[in-house]
C-alpha cells in the first residue's frame, strides 16, 4: 500500500511537471487537433476526384460539359487558363487529369456537327483509368442532345440551329417525358452497401482516428527524453538509495506518462465527438483499445529511455521516431494507397493494429469481439517494450550510466 | 575586417559543437531523410490495384444482354488512340458477370461487401424495355464506400451507359418532331441510324508533358523545410543559453562585437541548414531516381529558404526570455507554418489551404519546389518566390536580430 | 554609475591600479564587485563615469581596450563540451591570435594553471578545481595587461585554492596587473597590495593592509568561545560593550567577538565579566587587526554575512 502511495506521488509530480511545460501542451492537444481540423475540412468526407477545365466562358458545349461534370461522382472541378498550366497542375496533381474545350467548339459543332475535346489523362495507370472513365461519362453525357441535335439536322434537313433547339426542347425536363417515350429512358441509381463511411459519419472521423493513435504515441515516446534526463542527472541512482526503490520510481514515472496520455487521449475524444460529431463508436471496446495503446506508448518511450544516451539527442529523434513509425502504420496517409510491401510493413507497428481497430470501430459498428484479435496484438506489443525496457534499464542502472 | 575573421571564428565553433553533438545530425539530415523517405514509399502512386466491376443482368433483353457482352468486352484499355498508357491500363479496370442468382439485389451487395467485386452495375428488369421502347427503367450503381475509386468508375460507366441511350432516344425524338410526325410510331431503322450516329462530341488524348511531382523529392523538400525552423533557430537560442551559462559575457569581454557574435551564430546554422538540405536533395534523388528539378534554381531556393526560415526563426526566438521560452515559441510556431504552408498535407492543396500558404515562407518554398520538380516552374515564378523569401527573411531576421542585439549589448 | 531599473548598483566608486600590482576589491555578495568588473571590462555599459586602462577609454564596442583586458568570470563560463584546449585556441582567434603564436601560448597558459596533461579532455569531465583553473586560463592567455578575477576560488577545494593563488602570485610577480575580488580576508590579504573595500555599490576604503587596519585605529580582535545559550552570552556582550578599552563587542553564535585596542588590559576584564556571568569559555584567541576587522568595523557586519 506504502508503495502503491509512493508511486502516486511520483505519477502527480511527474504529470504537473509536464503540463507545466508549455512545449508539450503545443503537442499533447493544439497540434493535434489543429491537424484534424485542417486535414478534415480539406480531405475528409468523400474523396473527391480533381478535375481540370480548359473552356471557353459562356458557350454551350462549356456549359454542358459543366453541368455533365457535376453529376459526375464526388468530382470537383479546377478552370484553367490554357492546356499547358493543366498540364503542369496534373504534373503536380493539383489535378488528376482535365479536358479542353477548344475555343470555337460551338463554331464547329454548328459547322460540322462535331468538335473533338482534348483530355490529359495522369501517368499513374489507375488514375488514368478513373480519369478516362469519368471525362468518358460526362462528355458523352453533354454530347447526347448535341448528337442527336446533328443526327436529326442531317436526316431531316433542317438547319441545325432548330434541331439543337428541339434537342434541347427534348431534353430538358418539358421535353423528357416525349423522349423517355421513345426510348433511351434510363435512370441510374446509386447505393452504397453497408453503414460504411459515407453512411454520414463525420468528414473528421478518419482522421481523428488517426491523429489520436499518431499523437498519443509521440506524447508517450517524448517520456524517454525526461527518463534519459533523470538517469544523467542522477535522481534515479539517488532514487534506489531510498526506500521506494527505482522499481517504484519507474512505475511512478510510467504511471504519471500512462496519465499524460489517458488525458490527451480523453480531450482528443472529447474535442473530436463534441466539436466534430465523430463517433467513437461501442464505449468498451474504445476504452479498452485507448488503455492498451497507451499502455504500449509508455513501453515504447520507457525502452527509447532506456536506450538513449544523450537527452539533446533523445529529443530530437522521439518525434521522427514517432511520425515514421505512426505514417508506417497508417496514421498520415490511408492505408489503402500504400504500396503492395508497405501495406506488409504497415503489419509490424502498433499503430496499423490500432488504426485498423478504431476503424473497425467508427466506421463498422464494431465492439469489443471484433477487435479482440487487435488487442491481443497491441497488448503483445505491450509486453516486448516494457519487458525490453526493464532488462535494458537494470544494465544500464548497473554499469551506473 | 577583423570582427569578419571573428565572426567565421565564432561560426566555426557552433559547427563544431553542433556536429560534436549530434542532436544537430538528426535535427537537420536524419530526420527529414527518414520522413522523406517514409513518405516517398508510402505515396509512391503506383499501388498495384485492379478494379473489378460486377455486371448484373436480371432483365435478360436482347438490350440488356448485348450491353452485358459489350462491357464484359471491355478490357479497360480502348481508351484513346495511341493511347501511352494504354498497355498498362489493360490490367487496372476488368469486368466480370455475376450470377444474379435467387438473391437478386442482396447477392449482388454482398458480392461487393465480401469483395469479390469492387463495385457492380445491376441492369434492373425492364431495363431493355425502357432502352429501347420508352417506359422506365433502371441502371443500379452498388458501391462500396471503401473502394472510392471504383465506386467512381463504375458511376461513369452508368453514365456513359445511360447517355448513349438517352443519345438515340433523343435523336429519334428530335427528328420525329421535327419532321412532324407523331409518337408511338417505331422505326428500327431510324434507331439504328441514331445508335450509329457519330457523336458529336469526341475526345483526343494530349500527353500530360514534363516531368510528374515525386513524392520523395515533394517531401524532402516539405520535411526540410519543417526541420529548418529547429536547426537555424538555433542561432538566437544558443545567444539565451550562452547568456544564461556566462559564456556570452566573455566573448563580449574580447574585442569581438556583438554583431560578429550574432553573424557567426547565424552562419554556422545557416551552413548546417543548407548542408542538411543538400543532403536531402542528394540523397532523395538518388534513392528514389526523383531530380528535383534544374540544378542551380535548386540551390538558389535551397539558399533563399534557408535565409527566410533563419529570419522567421531568429525572430521568434528574440521573442523568448529563457532558452526554454524559446524552444516552446519555435515547436509552437514551426507546426503552424507548416500546417498552414501545406508542409503536412500532399502535393493536392485545397483551394483554402492554397491561398493561406502564401503567408508563409513555407508555402512559398514548397510551391516553387514542387513546381520544378513537376516540370512547372516559369523564371518568373521562382524568381517570385525566391525575392518573397528573401524578403521575408530579412524583414524577419533584421527585426529579430536587433532584439538579440538588445539582450547582448545592456 | 549603473542603474538597473530604478536600483542603483555602484556609484562613486573610484580607484585605481598600478602597472604589475595586484590590487583587491572586497566585499560580501551583493556589494557591487560583479557589475563593476562588467564594466570594466566592458560587458556593461555604465550610466555615468567612465574606465580607462592604459590610457585606452574602455566602451562596449571599443577592441583596443578590451585586448589588454583578461577576465575570468566568477562562474565558470566553460562550454562543457570542448576541451581547454579548444577554449584557448578559440579565444586566442577572437583576440586576434593566430598559428604558431597561439599554439605556443596555448602550451604556456595550460602549463601555468597545470591543466597541461588533460588539456584534451572535455571541460565537462573536469573536476571543479580543474573547471576553475580553465577558467583562468583563458582569461591569462592573450597575456593581458590586467587581468580581473571575480572570485576565483568559490568552491574551490583547498588543494586547487593553493595552486591558484600560487600561480596569481607568480602572475602579479612577473608585472601583470591584477584586480582581484573575494570575500575571503585572507586571499586579499595573501595576495594584494592594496584593497578597497566595498559595500552597498560604494567605496568605504582603500589602502594598504597597513593603512585599512590603522585607520581603524590598530584594534585587536579577541574571540571567546562560549558553551553556552545564547542569551545568556548576549547578556555578557552587553556588558562588555561597556568595559573600560572595548570599542566594540558582538556575538556570532557561540562566538563573542570584541575589538580592542588595548588587549593586555581587556583580556583579563572580559575574561571575569563571563566568570561573573556564569559563562564557561571554551577558547579564547587574540588576533592582530586584519582586513576581516577593518569590514567589521566599518559596516559593523562581517564580510561573509
Amino acid at each position: 500500500m506504502k508503495r502503491l502511495l509512493a508511486v502516486q506521488a511520483f505519477t502527480a509530480v511527474v504529470l504537473r511537471q509536464l503540463l507545466r511545460d508549455r512545449t508539450a501542451l503545443i503537442f499533447i492537444v493544439a497540434l493535434p487537433v489543429a491537424i484534424m481540423i485542417i486535414i478534415g475540412t480539406t480531405f475528409g468526407g468523400q474523396q473527391r476526384l480533381d478535375l481540370g477545365v480548359v473552356a471557353p466562358e459562356g458557350r454551350a458545349v462549356t456549359e454542358r460539359l459543366l453541368a455533365a461534370l457535376a453529376d459526375g461522382e464526388g468530382v470537383r472541378v479546377h478552370r484553367y487558363r490554357d492546356l499547358e498550366s493543366m498540364r503542369k497542375a496534373v504534373r503536380r496533381f493539383t489535378v488528376v487529369g482535365g479536358v479542353v474545350v477548344p475555343v470555337d467548339a460551338d463554331g464547329e459543332l454548328a459547322a460540322s456537327g462535331a468538335t473533338v475535346l482534348s483530355i490529359v489523362v495522369p501517368r499513374t495507370s489507375e488514375q488514368a483509368v478513373t480519369v478516362r472513365r469519368v471525362l468518358d461519362g460526362a462528355v458523352r453525357d453533354a454530347a447526347a442532345p448535341l448528337t442527336a441535335a446533328a443526327f436529326a439536322a442531317e436526316r431531316t434537313g433542317t438547319p441545325i440551329e432548330m434541331a439543337s433547339a428541339t434537342a434541347e426542347f427534348l431534353d430538358g425536363p418539358d421535353g423528357a417525358e416525349a423522349a423517355a417515350a421513345l426510348g433511351g429512358g434510363i435512370d441510374v441509381h446509386t447505393e452504397a452497401i453497408g453503414t460504411g463511411r459515407s453512411a454520414g459519419e463525420s468528414r473528421f472521423s478518419q482522421t481523428a482516428t488517426q491523429n489520436l493513435v499518431l499523437f498519443t504515441f509521440i506524447t508517450a515516446l517524448t517520456s524517454a527524453t525526461l527518463l534519459v534526463r533523470a538517469r544523467r542527472t542522477g535522481i534515479l541512482r539517488r532514487a534506489s538509495a531510498t526506500p521506494a526503490g527505482v522499481g517504484t520510481l519507474l512505475c511512478g514515472m510510467a504511471g504519471g506518462w500512462f496519465a499524460l496520455c489517458l488525458v490527451q487521449s480523453v480531450v482528443l475524444i472529447v474535442v473530436g465527438a463534441v466539436g466534430f460529431g465523430v463517433r467513437w463508436g461501442d464505449p468498451l471496446a474504445a476504452a479498452l483499445l485507448v488503455v492498451v495503446f497507451d499502455i504500449v506508448g509508455v513501453g515504447a518511450g520507457l525502452l527509447v529511455g532506456a536506450a538513449g544516451a544523450n537527452e539533446d539527442r533523445v529529443g530530437a529523434l522521439t518525434p521522427v521516431i514517432g511520425i515514421v513509425a505512426g505514417s508506417l502504420g497508417g496514421c498520415t496517409v490511408p492505408m489503402q494507397f500504400f504500396p503492395a510491401a508497405m501495406q506488409r510493413v504497415a503489419r509490424l507497428t502498433p499503430h496499423y493494429w490500432a488504426v485498423d481497430a478504431w476503424d473497425a470501430l467508427v466506421f463498422d459498428r464494431a465492439g469489443v469481439n471484433e477487435i479482440v484479435k487487435n488487442l491481443v496484438v497491441l497488448a503483445g506489443f505491450g509486453a516486448v517494450f516494457v519487458l525490453a525496457a526493464s532488462v535494458g534499464m537494470r544494465r544500464v542502472l548497473q554499469s551506473g550510466r | 575586417m577583423a570582427q569578419l575573421s571573428r565572426t567565421l571564428v565564432i561560426c566555426a565553433l557552433d559547427l563544431r559543437r553542433r556536429v560534436r553533438n549530434r542532436s544537430a545530425v538528426i535535427t537537420t539530415v536524419v530526420g527529414p531523410l527518414a520522413m522523406a523517405i517514409v513518405f516517398g514509399l508510402l505515396v509512391s502512386g503506383t499501388s498495384e490495384l485492379t478494379v473489378r466491376i460486377g455486371v448484373v443482368d436480371l432483365d435478360r433483353s436482347a438490350a440488356s444482354m448485348s450491353l452485358v457482352s459489350s462491357l464484359l468486352a471491355d478490357d479497360g484499355s480502348e481508351a484513346a488512340d495511341g493511347d501511352p498508357g494504354g498497355a498498362a491500363a489493360q490490367q487496372v479496370l476488368q469486368f466480370v458477370e455475376l450470377d444474379p442468382g435467387g438473391a437478386a439485389l442482396d447477392g449482388v451487395r454482398n458480392a461487393v461487401a465480401d469483395g469479390t467485386v469492387d463495385a457492380a452495375l445491376v441492369l434492373e428488369a425492364g431495363f431493355g424495355a425502357a432502352a429501347t421502347a420508352g417506359g422506365s427503367g433502371s441502371l443500379v450503381v452498388v458501391q462500396d464506400p471503401e473502394q472510392v475509386v471504383s465506386g467512381q468508375i463504375a458511376a461513369s460507366v452508368a453514365q456513359s451507359v445511360a447517355a448513349g441511350y438517352r443519345q438515340v432516344g433523343l435523336s429519334v425524338a428530335t427528328v420525329m418532331a421535327l419532321a412532324g410526325t407523331g409518337s408511338g410510331a417505331f422505326d428500327e431503322a431510324l434507331i439504328d441510324a441514331a445508335g450509329a450516329q457519330s457523336p458529336a462530341l469526341s475526345v483526343q488524348e494530349v500527353p500530360v508533358g514534363g516531368r510528374d511531382l515525386s513524392a520523395a523529392a515533394f517531401y524532402g523538400a516539405g520535411m526540410s523545410i519543417l526541420f529548418l525552423f529547429f536547426t537555424v533557430g538555433f542561432a538566437a537560442r544558443s545567444v539565451l543559453a550562452e547568456r544564461e551559462a556566462g559564456t556570452l559575457d566573455r566573448v563580449l569581454a574580447t574585442p569581438t562585437t556583438a554583431g560578429a557574435v550574432i553573424a557567426g551564430k547565424t552562419l554556422s546554422v545557416g551552413v548546417l541548414g543548407v548542408a542538411g538540405f543538400v543532403v536531402v536533395w542528394l540523397v532523395t534523388s538518388v534513392l528514389f531516381d526523383a531530380p528535383w528539378g534544374d540544378p542551380i534554381a535548386v540551390s538558389v531556393l535551397i539558399v533563399s529558404t534557408v535565409f527566410a526560415i533563419a529570419g522567421v526563426a531568429t525572430f521568434v526566438a528574440s521573442l523568448a526570455r529563457t532558452e526554454r521560452q524559446a524552444d516552446a515559441a519555435t515547436a509552437a510556431v514551426t507546426f503552424l507554418l507548416a500546417l498552414l504552408g501545406g508542409n503536412f498535407v500532399g502535393p493536392n492543396q485545397p483551394p483554402l489551404l492554397r491561398r493561406l500558404s502564401v503567408l508563409t515562407p513555407n508555402g512559398w518554398s514548397l510551391r516553387a519546389f514542387a513546381d520544378l520538380n513537376a516540370d512547372a516552374a516559369t523564371l518568373s515564378s521562382i524568381a517570385t518566390a525566391v525575392s518573397v523569401l528573401l524578403v521575408m527573411g530579412a524583414v524577419f531576421g533584421s527585426i529579430g536580430v536587433r532584439r538579440v542585439r538588445s539582450v547582448m549589448v545592456r | 554609475m549603473r542603474r538597473f531599473g530604478g536600483r542603483v548598483a555602484v556609484a562613486g566608486l573610484s580607484f585605481h591600479i598600478d602597472r604589475g600590482e595586484t590590487y583587491g576589491l572586497l566585499g560580501p555578495n551583493g556589494s557591487g564587485k560583479t557589475t563593476t568588473i562588467s564594466m570594466i571590462a566592458g560587458i556593461l555599459r555604465p550610466d555615468a563615469g567612465s574606465v580607462t586602462i592604459a590610457g585606452v577609454p574602455v566602451d562596449a564596442r571599443s577592441g583596443r581596450a578590451k585586448a589588454l583586458i583578461g577576465l575570468v568570470p566568477q562562474d565558470i563560463a566553460l562550454y562543457e563540451d570542448l576541451s581547454a584546449r579548444e577554449h584557448l585556441r578559440f579565444f586566442g582567434r577572437l583576440q586576434g591570435m593566430r598559428g604558431a603564436e597561439l599554439e605556443r601560448r596555448t602550451a604556456e597558459v595550460l602549463d601555468i594553471v597545470g591543466l597541461a596533461e588533460r588539456s584534451r579532455d572535455r571541460v565537462g569531465e573536469y573536476s571543479g578545481g580543474m573547471k576553475r583553473r580553465a577558467n583562468i586560463a583563458v582569461g591569462l592567455l592573450h597575456r593581458p595587461q590586467l587581468l580581473i578575477l571575480d572570485e576565483p576560488t568559490v568552491g574551490v577545494d583547498p588543494q586547487s585554492r593553493n595552486q591558484i593563488l600560487a600561480s596569481i602570485e607568480t602572475l602579479g610577480g612577473e608585472g601583470l596587473s591584477v584586480l582581484y575580488t573575494t570575500h575571503y580576508m585572507g586571499e586579499a590579504e595573501r595576495l594584494c597590495r592594496r584593497v578597497g573595500i566595498i559595500d552597498g555599490g560604494t567605496m568605504l576604503a582603500e589602502g594598504t593592509r597597513r593603512e585599512l587596519v590603522s585607520g581603524i585605529g590598530e584594534h585587536d580582535l579577541v574571540t571567546l568561545t562560549f558553551n553556552a545559550e545564547a542569551g545568556a552570552i548576549d547578556e555578557f556582550v552587553a556588558r562588555c560593550g561597556g568595559l573600560a578599552g572595548v570599542s566594540s563587542a558582538r556575538r556570532r553564535d557561540g562566538v563573542v567577538e570584541v575589538l580592542t585596542d588595548a588587549p593586555d588590559v581587556v583580556l583579563p576584564a572580559v575574561i571575569g565579566a563571563a566568570g561573573g556571568a556564569g559563562l564557561a569559555v571554551s577558547s579564547v584567541a587574540v588576533r592582530e587587526p586584519d582586513l576581516e576587522s577593518v569590514f567589521l568595523h566599518l559596516t559593523g557586519r562581517a564580510l561573509r554575512d
